[in-house]
């Protein structure tokens, strides 16, 4: 490999892992949030209510971009191999 | 009469663009615009001229506008499509790494819009370097058929929207 692979692959690697590791922090700082909550007085009802509608929302949210990401990335793998394979089966004939 | 090439004058265009662009958005007031903020200005802008710059070119190229339009050819317009896309390249490479420094700026403000628009700006920017470095003729294509998908564009467009809406102070 040249050395504009490795720095091709460096840089889709730091493109990939970028939001794991915002999202691994964010973690962190809800957790710590959580264990400083268990101290503080608990909120009203209605305030959780909206809480669960926004939880379910972000939910949502990222359930769909991931189905979409899946499934974009699914159907351009089926779409190749098909090509493949009828390259494939040409070559035979 | 005919001073510079095409390819020099997007040049000229996409530096004096650079120059002005954080004058521009500095400009508004000092009141609300942080540095990360603007920063993700900046990256909204250069990711909407990047891709409108393509995607009216391609509309352009199409037979029927030609048509419709008349007084050029497809053929005329070929010699442009390199320049055009790397300009498009250079911009969205640009718009990519300014939105990866505004969401690392203000990590903790992270939700699920700006991580799902993350994600899919990162697609977005694999798909497109993989599209332009594969030697391999399948990655090609399925870099071709990820980055040209029209529910990820439209998935994007949301999310923007969504993430200033949600951000932003009117």
């Amino acid at each position: 490999m040249t050395i504009s692979t490795y720095g091709l692959m460096a840089l889709v690697i730091l493109a990939i892992g970028t939001p794991t590791i915002v999202f691994a922090q964010t973690e962190n700082e809800v957790n710590e949030g959580a264990s400083n909550g268990e101290k503080q007085s608990s909120t009203s009802t209605e305030s959780e209510h909206g809480g669960s509608t926004n939880s379910i929302n972000s939910s949502l949210i990222l359930f769909v971009t991931v189905i979409s990401i899946a499934s974009v990335v699914g159907y351009s793998t089926w779409k190749v191999y098909k090509a493949k394979r009828k390259a494939a089966s040409k070559n035979l004939v | 009469m005919h001073f510079f090439s095409t390819n020099t004058k997007l040049k000229i265009f996409a530096l004096t663009f650079l120059l002005f662009a954080p004058t521009m958005v500095f400009a508004d007031d000092g009141e609300r615009n942080s540095t990360a903020v603007t920063i993700g200005w900046i990256g909204i802008i250069l990711g909407i001229i990047a891709n409108l710059s393509l995607v009216t070119f391609k509309i352009i190229r199409k037979p029927t506008i030609v048509k419709l339009v008349g007084g050029y050819d497809t053929q005329s317009l070929t010699p442009l499509y390199t320049p055009i896309l790397n300009f498009h390249i250079l911009f969205n490479s640009l718009g990519f790494f300014a939105g990866l420094s505004h969401g690392l700026m203000l990590i903790r403000g992270l939700d699920a819009i700006s991580l799902s628009l993350a994600m899919i700006m990162t697609v977005s920017m694999a798909s497109g370097i993989i599209l332009k470095y594969a030697p391999d003729k399948n990655t090609k294509f399925f870099s071709r058929l990820v980055h040209g998908q029209f529910i990820l564009a439209t998935l994007l467009i949301t999310l923007v929207i969504l993430h200033v809406l949600t951000h932003s102070r009117f």
